[in-house]
């Protein structure tokens, strides 16, 4: 490791803590607090990754994460900013996009072959020689190259989380404007939030030319204020609302804010010229970070370009801290303030006036800057120097506002960007609203705080605004055309050169959104922080026409990278249980997620103890834990009339004590939902739904009452009611052994009728409808009545052998006597026609939902029918759900719902078919899992007790 | 129908009453209480001599129970005591029983940071000024249906009952 500079140099780095790491697998040192970058600065290495297309040697260019020279792989993460990313021992730090390692890359070959990769040369290429060769020879050897990093498919979950925080003002950038903004608005009694990506607040104070009592002054005014700060943490973009996104490591902040200062700061410009991407060359503030915050020197000799006061800053701080400086480069378009020029020159350091750059010059295989080629009125000359500081202007952070809806202009006589046409509750504040001078900068955060303080109705006087002593210094640079040698970059993520943008537009693409997506500027991992400006102002130049005319592609969220996790996480998988959940699981039932309940799907070490539970139900009486049905309280003088409306069958004049079966449409006339309804009292409807629909009915039913307004309350009483199906033949039996005020009796009670009363202690509105085919009876009772009611059940069927079953005998049960399963055996076409269920249509109610759709649709002819079919187990044994149904060798429908009878000794299901097969006798084709067709019979409605009598007994 | 669910039984998830080590969230869901809806809300309210919040989101209180005014006609009534008891006022036309001591689950977070607490689980602000002691916040709470009665060092969370395991899970994990 090389010397670091003495202290007060390296204001981030403790001394007195080493730490080891390595880097391509070569050890390396570096101290606490430093980034991973600028440890291996301080062991003058500067190639950190390859890049993108020609695999040139590349280095940091502006230490502050804003490009995408420093990705590097950290250990199992690709993609890691190496200008950011903390140094912490043992850290397995690798380049990236290279096959040896940052300093040797064998496909650095390519570099000598860019003649043949112009710009858009991908779209015309690979093609050939043969028409197959794209996908046997091109593909695979793009793919093997293409991407950045590795990825370890065997990482293990990383937690992540999300918190939600509101605040009247969200101020970004806890730079010196930034701190002031912040600390204004809270002293006029807003609730602030300062947000910054560094881990602390400063800004350019902590690595500029400015007096370090400034710094202190500004912190300590901001601690007094009562500030939430979070550092470390990146704001990722604006959304509607002043909704914000920051990114603090493994946590994502959802910040709502009522008002927002942006004070970002800029993002400094780089040069072009050939040759401008060598390892060595970097921004002025890059080399003052490096100086400042982490104490390493950066060259042995180095050369300036202060296009603007800010890089005469840079080279008055090298020569402070020791760093030879050849010379200051001060271009003909430059201002620079006299006072500062008569400071160079008591530094002794030499001014080269009216100066450009026409060239550099990198060490063998192009590892590091050795000389920079400079032209002036009297020729030209080459400096040697391992380090060029470039500081050609800056454009401010406009990502955030643009988002927002801002705009950007561009300045032709000061060459400037500007923002305008911001919302009503975002400002501006600092170098990103242009200005630089240092009181000025101070004074316009304190404006921006002020303001948003006052609009948010708190009493805050606006301080007039300074005149920016840097007013006019501060400016961009033209592009050169083309060099004839090229390797003049516009784009350093893309390898993209002045010529490709030149071509792109010969090639016919005029518009800079054209020019974008031809030649992919802008669209690397920096996201044209860099390039939008020169690529503006090429193809202004080309085109004819200003770079305000041409404008900038349009800028959208995320502003940088963000994991899938942080968006993702964390996963919280969110569970509802019946009453009787911790029974079944104490019973050792096997729980399956159906949807978002837990239910038992039965009870028992497998699935053998399914039969057994189906011939507990045919031949004695089993119980089913139903508490996840959908249960609606509809309620009022116009409860019969609604539900008449909603459902197919008629239930205004439906007697109070019976249970009606009910279809429901939608506008299509397809069946979206069943279930039946209890008519309790007169003006009261007890309606259950399927487990999966409630949701979606009660929502339907609430909008269409809002709009039809009648006297009618509806309620989802879902989980206030558990519900337990007793079935079998024994089941009468069973409930007339607990104490009860119901007439439980076969005439007392007949199917299809509804009571309410008490059993077992427990209030009950019991039902008598039939799923499984036999004597069934459904109880309802609220749910802290559950589990007493459960387990009542249980002590008085035991004599009857009574035992629960799970779902998949409920299946299997259903099946047998050929009923349907909505969203198991419909779709979104499923007509009532199709189902067989035009006796669940009332012919005399005027109107229904679907019913004009069920008209039409009944013109038209039936394309396909719900058929019932059967074949022998060991025939059907490959065949499942989906399954075609083929006709004349060509698909007809296909399989819903299949399973083994074990009291049939038959494989039953229910398929699609066309209408014509769906006869008694008729004989169906399927195709099974293994391609083999199957014959299988159709029967009719019921495989089981067609009659129905047992369920009506 | 009052009959129906009047009587509190169990406590429905099994959980122990104070489901987090320190005690600060404390599960009420076999606590009364009473859920109205409909246009008779008023009259009931009347009949049964409580008194019927002037707005929406707002608390009314009354011999020991707060009573919650959650839409144009809905109410939810909750006592501060367990023995506190609910009146009752049948035969009033078009008011109807909310099912609430049913249908949702009563936790109660003790603690002068319960906002903390709550913040990942909802975008809702919840400062004191947005949601002030005396309120009624209705949002979504880590994707549930949730009603929040404010307290300045508590909050009472009435929601779905057959999700109270994955809510007391989320709440821990603060």
């Amino acid at each position: 490791m090389t010397e670091r500079l003495n202290a007060p140099w390296g204001s981030r780095i403790d001394r007195s803590r080493r730490l080891d790491f390595s880097f391509d697998g070569k050890p390396a040192q570096g101290f606490a607090g430093d980034t991973v970058a600028s440890a291996l600065l301080g062991s003058d290495r500067w190639v950190l990754s390859r890049s993108f297309k020609y695999h040139r040697p590349r280095g940091p260019l502006t230490m502050a994460g804003q490009d995408s020279n420093t990705l590097v792989q950290i250990g199992a993460e690709p993609n890691v900013l190496a200008d950011r990313h903390p140094l912490a021992a043992g850290l397995a730090v690798s380049a990236q996009n290279t096959t040896h390692g940052a300093d040797r890359d064998l496909n650095s070959a390519l570099d000598r072959f860019g003649r043949f990769m112009p710009v858009g040369f991908y779209y015309r290429t690979f093609f050939g020689p043969r028409k197959s060769s794209w996908l046997r020879y091109w593909e695979p050897l793009i793919r093997k190259s293409a991407g950045l990093g590795r990825i370890d498919t065997a990482l293990p979950p990383a937690h992540y989380r999300k918190q939600n925080l509101h605040c009247d003002v969200l101020v970004v950038g806890a730079g010196p404007a930034g701190m002031a903004a912040a600390r204004t608005a809270a002293l006029a009694g807003a609730e602030v939030v300062l947000v910054d990506s560094e881990p602390e607040t400063g800004g350019a104070l902590t690595y500029g030319r400015y007096a370090d009592s400034l710094l202190r002054e500004q912190r300590e005014a901001l601690e007094s204020a009562g500030v939430r700060i979070l550092l470390g943490a990146t704001c990722n973009g604006w959304f509607a609302d002043n909704f914000l996104p920051v990114l603090q490591g493994d946590l994502l902040w959802r910040i709502r804010a009522a008002q927002v200062v942006i004070a970002a700061g800029t993002q400094e410009q780089p040069l072009v010229f050939r040759n401008n991407d060598l390892p060595g060359i970097v921004t002025a503030s890059a080399v003052q970070r490096m100086l400042r915050h982490y104490g390493v020197r950066p060259a042995s000799r180095s050369v300036v370009f202060a296009g603007t006061p800010h890089g005469a800053m840079a080279a008055l701080d090298l020569a402070e801290a020791g760093v030879p400086v050849a010379a200051v480069l001060v271009p003909a378009e430059a201002r620079l303030p006299e006072a500062l020029l008569s400071e160079l020159r008591a530094e002794g350091l030499r001014i080269v006036e009216a100066a450009s750059v026409v060239g550099a010059q990198g060490t063998r295989g192009n590892r590091r800057l050795k000389s920079l080629r400079i032209e002036t009125p009297a020729g030209q000359e080459s400096l040697h120097c391992d380090l060029a500081v470039i500081d050609a202007g800056s454009t401010p952070g406009y990502q955030l506002p643009l988002h927002a809806g801002a705009k950007l202009g561009f300045d032709e006589v000061s060459q400037t960007y500007s923002l305008t046409n911001l919302p009503a509750s975002m400002r501006l504040a600092g170098s990103v609203a242009g200005i630089h001078g240092i009181d000025s900068v101070i004074r316009s955060g304190e404006i921006a705080g002020s303001n948003a303080a006052r609009a948010l109705g708190l009493a805050a006087d606006a301080p007039p605004a300074l005149p920016d002593a840097d007013a006019g210094f501060h400016r961009t640079y033209p592009v050169p055309p083309a060099h004839n040698q090229g390797r003049d970059f516009i784009d350093f993520d893309e390898d993209l050169q002045v010529k490709d943008i030149v071509n792109a537009v010969a090639d016919g693409y005029a518009e800079l959104e054209l020019v974008k997506r031809y030649s992919t500027v802008g669209m690397g991992p920096s996201q044209g922080r860099h390039s939008a400006l020169a690529t503006a102002k090429i193809v202004a130049e080309a085109t004819g026409r200003s770079v305000a005319q041409i404008g900038i592609t349009t800028s959208r969220p995320p502003f940088g990278p963000e994991k899938l996790g942080l968006l993702a996480g964390p996963q919280h998988n969110h569970a509802r249980l019946t009453p009787m959940d911790g029974w079944h699981r104490d019973a050792g039932a096997k729980m399956i997620p159906a949807g978002i309940w837990w239910r038992p799907l039965y009870y028992g070490a497998s699935a053998e103890v399914v039969a057994d539970e189906i011939r507990t139900v045919r031949d004695g009486v089993g119980m089913l834990d139903v508490s996840t049905l959908g249960k609606l309280a509809v309620r009022g003088p116009d409860a019969g009339a609604f539900l008449d409306r909603i459902y197919t069958m008629a239930h205004e004049k439906q007697p109070v004590g019976r249970v009606r079966y009910c279809l429901m449409l939608n506008e299509m006339g397809s069946v979206i939902d069943d279930g039946v309804a209890y008519r309790i009292g007169p003006e009261e409807f007890y309606v259950t739904a399927t487990t999966g629909a409630v949701d979606r009915v009660f929502a339907e039913m609430s909008l269409l009452n809002a709009q039809w307004r009648m006297k009618v309350d509806i309620q989802n009483i879902t989980a206030a009611f558990a519900a337990i199906n007793v079935t079998g033949p024994k089941a009468r039996q069973v409930l007339q052994a607990l104490e009860s005020d119901i007439d439980l009796t076969a005439d007392g009670f007949p199917y299809l009728e509804g009571r309410t009363g008490h059993l077992a202690g427990c209030p009950v509105r019991i039902m008598r409808i039939g799923f499984t085919g036999e004597l069934s009876y459904e109880l309802h009772t609220p749910r802290s009545y559950a589990l007493t009611l459960w387990n009542a059940l249980l002590e008085a069927g035991a004599p009857q052998g009574l035992k629960p079953y799970g779902l998949e005998a409920s299946r299997i049960l259903r099946l047998e006597k050929g009923h349907i399963i909505i969203g198991q055996d419909t779709d979104a076409l499923s007509s009532p026609d199709e189902l067989g269920m035009e006796w669940a249509l009332s012919k005399k109610k005027p109107y229904y939902i679907g019913k004009p759709a069920v008209e039409k649709r009944r013109g038209l002819g039936l394309q396909r029918a719900l058929i019932r079919f059967e074949l022998s187990p060991e025939d059907g044994a490959k065949l499942g759900e989906s399954c075609l149904v083929l006709r004349g060798g060509e698909p007809a429908g296909f399989v819903t719902s299949i399973g083994v009878s074990p009291g049939l000794g038959r494989m039953i299901g229910l398929a699609y078919a066309h209408p014509e097969d769906n006869r008694p006798g008729a004989r169906i084709t399927l195709r099974d899992r293994a391609g083999t067709n199957v014959e299988a019979t159709v029967v009719a409605h019921a495989f089981y007790d067609p009659e129905n009598k047992r369920q009506e007994m | 129908m009052a009959a129906m669910t009047s009587i509190r039984h169990f406590p429905l998830t099994g959980l122990p009453p104070a489901a987090t080590p320190g005690g600060f969230i404390l599960d009420r869901t076999a606590w009364p209480r009473k859920g109205l809806r409909g246009a008779g809300t008023p009259a009931w309210c009347a009949a049964a001599g409580l008194p019927f919040p002037g707005r929406v989101n707002t608390v009314a209180q009354s011999h020991g129970l707060r009573i919650a005014r959650l839409g144009s006609f809905e109410l939810l009534i909750v006592p501060d005591s367990r023995s506190a008891a609910i009146p009752d006022a049948p035969g009033i036309p078009d008011a109807f029983d909310g099912y609430r001591d049913e249908s949702w689950a009563w936790l109660r977070v003790e603690r002068p940071e319960w906002r903390d607490l709550l913040a990942p689980l909802t975008s809702t602000d919840l400062s004191p000024r947005s949601a002030p002691a005396g309120s009624v916040v209705q949002t979504r709470l880590a994707t549930l249906d949730a009603v929040l009665l404010i307290e300045d060092d508590a909050v009472d969370i009435f929601a779905d009952i057959a999700s109270t395991d994955f809510l007391l899970a989320l709440l821990g994990e603060g």
